[in-house]
């Protein structure tokens, strides 16, 4: 009997410590993926402990089993379909009651369970006293008392895994006791749904038939697929009329009631009276944080230092790779020989890895800093402090953290900071309007117009209404996209403020590698693929002068102009041309969907002065200010379009990804970005010239 | 009976029903908010979200949801 392997599923609450339980189950042996088709995180990790291998899946935090959230739907559809050996349901030791009711619902899926209950010590220190074989009796369940941040009980919490896949301690199906009433409707539904052998084989009837009750609308699909359909809806909408006209209220409500009922009942037995719950020390910080004047200064203050420590404690780490990626091109440029293949290398290949890489040191930064606060507990009041505000615009709170990253940082890692937010509505839409924040690469594009057309004494107030008009823009666009896009029932605000709790650094390290990597691993394929192709854009087809004494910055300007790139360009001018724009323009913007400062270097190879530093532009400038094409208006028309279209294409495989790697949500995001550009930058420069700006 | 976003802070209520739809009862019942159940109030300040103490735990329920639950004192 050596390595015998099986599966088990982690369920719990959200903030009943279930990942560092899965942490110290599966130590480094993890990693993290996507549910298919949704934007859940799937986390897997194996265990080795005597001689069996065991898989663990760590499902979604969840507070119970219904259709009603893609979390709670992905949970429940892993141990249907993929019926592991044995779930283990994490939960919060102090706060028991409302962490049974996931179990109750976990009890009918019929499953062998094993109750972790965690943060014992907690539980202690307030005096509870859990009678653990009578709770046995009464759930019908192995259970383990665990304290997961001190890494206590896992060794036991293995052993009884183990005991429970090898039937050696028994764990028996018991059933809730809805009442006369439900058990009545339940009776008449069970002869129906146990007349489709396919059906009962493959979903556990009692759970089919109580969520059938509860008007679960993805069991009333499966069944409604089945062959006995009709007879089941039917009889299931009698049954919820009956049920209804006879408590007077929705049979949802009544089958919840039942549950925590059940639970009351096992903790009234199983628990040694505790005193009442005390929150003390936890109480006295949310007075502070909470305080509705200190609220806010403390939000802007951890703000900031998320803010400083993706951006500023990450500057080494990003001069690293820059060097490396400098070496690797100085290398690649010295070995091999001029010409197509080492253009192909240094800029396709190396541009592209480099491009990936360039934003990771961010990634980890930032994720490490929201762990931080994560973990202990602030985040939670974060949303709060802000979901006033936010929620009028069609945002949740913790929409702004993401939205503060890009601002002046980047919007790869904001589009990455979305995974704080729990509904999929609200993190599309605010993926959605995070990009029009002035992410740092767009500042050089603004030095550069403001600097060439506009006198220096108007250049900050220039920026600064920028910076309005960005924030204008994101929070109208969510406004509307809330109103005409993500229409339906509005998501309330309900939110869990867990006491607050001091991280542990392995805890913290862990979660920022793992989103770090999912980075790496979910946009770095099409980041090189992209980069490859805009490569190929620019360089091809290739330009040789017939002439003699042409300059090396004259080919350049010429390649530039006659590649595919140059010609889209030119095919696009009469869509720029109502925005006081010509084809030059129009090559600028599609470079600058590979990186945003390179509108800068564009304009430096097409005024035919070679490479132009982003950061030294004196001699672009001069060029732009003679040339009799710009006026002032232009350049604002020109500033108003990059600031609001298309990010870059990082920015974009990244929201690809964390969109559910659906194509139509990236489709609208380019046709949205691209048209209000249009449309702004339209009533710019027309409405300056019907006031009698510009030429 | 009044609604929560009436109530004053540090008062036990009991939770007697919500005026939405079936989606936000969904989200309280997760919680341990079913009709009946008891309640403390934590944090009100008129405006904003209201904290509550439910089942042990604190949770914060939204300005807009708040003004939809009906309560009573204990």
């Amino acid at each position: 009997m050596r390595n015998r392997k099986f599966t088990i599923a982690l369920a719990g609450n959200p903030n009943s410590g279930k990942s560092t339980i899965f942490n110290n189950l599966t130590g480094a042996h993890q990693h993290v993926g996507n549910y298919p088709g949704v934007t859940v995180e799937k986390k897997e990790g194996k265990a080795s402990f005597q001689d069996y291998e065991i898989n663990v899946v760590d499902l979604p935090g969840t507070y119970s089993l219904s259709a009603y959230s893609e979390d709670e739907v992905v949970a429940r559809d892993f141990i249907i379909n993929e019926k592991p050996d044995v779930i283990v349901d994490i939960v919060d030791s102090s706060n028991l009651e409302r962490n049974l009711y996931l179990a109750t619902q976990l009890m009918e899926l019929e499953i062998p369970l094993v109750l972790a209950m965690n943060m014992n010590d907690m539980a202690e220190k307030k005096g509870q006293d859990v009678d653990y074989t009578k709770l046995f009796d009464l759930l019908g369940v192995a259970i383990v008392s665990t304290v997961g941040n001190k890494n206590i009980g896992t060794k036991e919490l293995l052993e009884t895994i183990i005991k429970v896949y090898e039937e050696k301690i028994k764990t028996k199906v018991v059933h809730i006791g809805y009442g006369p009433e439900i058990r009545e409707e339940m009776d008449k539904l069970e002869q129906i749904v146990k007349k489709d052998k396919e059906l009962v084989d493959q979903y556990p009837w009692r759970w089919l038939i109580v969520k059938m009750l509860e008007n679960d609308s993805s069991v009333l699909d499966i069944v409604g697929k089945s062959s006995i359909a009709q007879e089941a809806i039917a009889q299931n909408e009698n049954g919820r009329r009956h049920l209804q006209m006879h408590f007077g209220d929705i049979p949802e409500t009544i089958i919840a009631d039942r549950r925590y009922g059940f639970i009351s009942g096992a903790c009234t037995e199983a628990l040694k009276p505790s005193i009442e719950q005390r929150h003390d020390l936890s109480d006295k910080i949310d007075k502070v944080i909470l305080n509705r004047i200190l609220g806010i200064p403390i939000f802007a203050l951890v703000m900031y230092a998320i803010f400083k420590v993706t951006f500023i404690f990450s500057e080494p780490m990003v001069g690293w790779f820059e060097k490396f990626f400098e070496g690797l091109s100085g290398i690649a440029t010295t070995y091999i020989p001029e010409g197509l293949f080492q253009s192909f290398v240094v800029d396709g290949l190396i541009g592209g890895v480099g491009g990936v890489l360039g934003f990771f040191p961010l990634v980890l930064f930032m994720f490490f800093a929201i762990a931080f606060f994560e973990d202990t507990g602030y985040m939670a009041r974060a949303a709060f402090v802000m979901d006033k505000l936010m929620s009028k615009f069609g945002l949740h709170g913790k929409s702004f953290l993401p939205m503060m990253i890009s601002t002046n940082g980047c919007a790869v890692p904001g589009i990455m900071a979305t995974r704080t937010l729990e509904s999929k509505k609200d993190r599309l839409i605010t993926m959605m309007v995070t990009p029009f924040m002035i992410c740092g690469a767009k500042l050089p594009i603004f030095a550069l117009f403001i600097g060439a057309f506009f006198p220096t004494k108007y250049g900050a107030n220039i920026m600064f209404s920028m910076y309005v008009l960005s924030v204008i823009i994101a929070f109208g666009s969510a406004w509307a996209l809330k109103k005409l896009v993500f229409k339906g029932e509005t998501a309330y605000f309900v939110m869990e403020l867990p006491p607050y709790r001091i991280p542990t650094i392995k805890g913290l390290l862990l979660k920022m590698w793992e989103r770090g990597w999912m980075y790496i691993r979910k946009a770095g394929t099409i980041v090189i693929l992209i980069s490859i192709i805009i490569w190929a854009g620019f360089t091809f087809p290739q330009y040789s002068p017939k002439e003699e004494n042409v300059s090396e910055e004259e080919i350049a300007a010429v390649q530039l102009e006659q590649s595919y790139a140059g010609r889209f360009g030119h095919f696009v001018e009469p869509v720029v041309k109502p925005i006081g724009l010509d084809w030059r323009s129009g090559i600028a913007f599609m470079a600058g969907i590979a990186a945003k400062e390179v509108v800068v270097s564009t304009f430096g190879t097409i005024y035919s002065l070679g490479e132009v530093d982003p950061e030294e532009t004196d001699s672009l400038r001069e060029s732009m200010q003679k040339d009799p094409s710009w006026d002032p208006l232009k350049a604002l028309a020109f500033l108003m379009f990059s600031l609001i279209y298309l990010p870059c294409f990082v920015a974009m495989a990244v929201f690809y990804r964390e969109s559910g790697s659906q194509l139509k949500w990236t489709l609208f995001l380019i046709f949205w970005t691209t048209v209000m550009a249009w449309l702004a930058s339209f009533a710019v420069y027309q409405g300056g010239r019907i006031l009698g700006f510009g030429v | 009976m009044h609604r929560l976003t009436q109530a004053r802070t540090n008062v036990n209520l009991i939770f007697v029903s919500l005026e939405g739809g079936r989606g936000a009862m969904h989200r309280l019942t997760d919680m341990g908010l079913i009709p009946g159940e008891r309640l403390r109030v934590l944090h009100n300040s008129g405006y904003g979200p209201v904290t509550v103490l439910i089942k042990g735990a604190k949770v914060a329920l939204g300005h807009g949801l708040a003004a939809k639950i009906i309560v009573k004192e204990e």
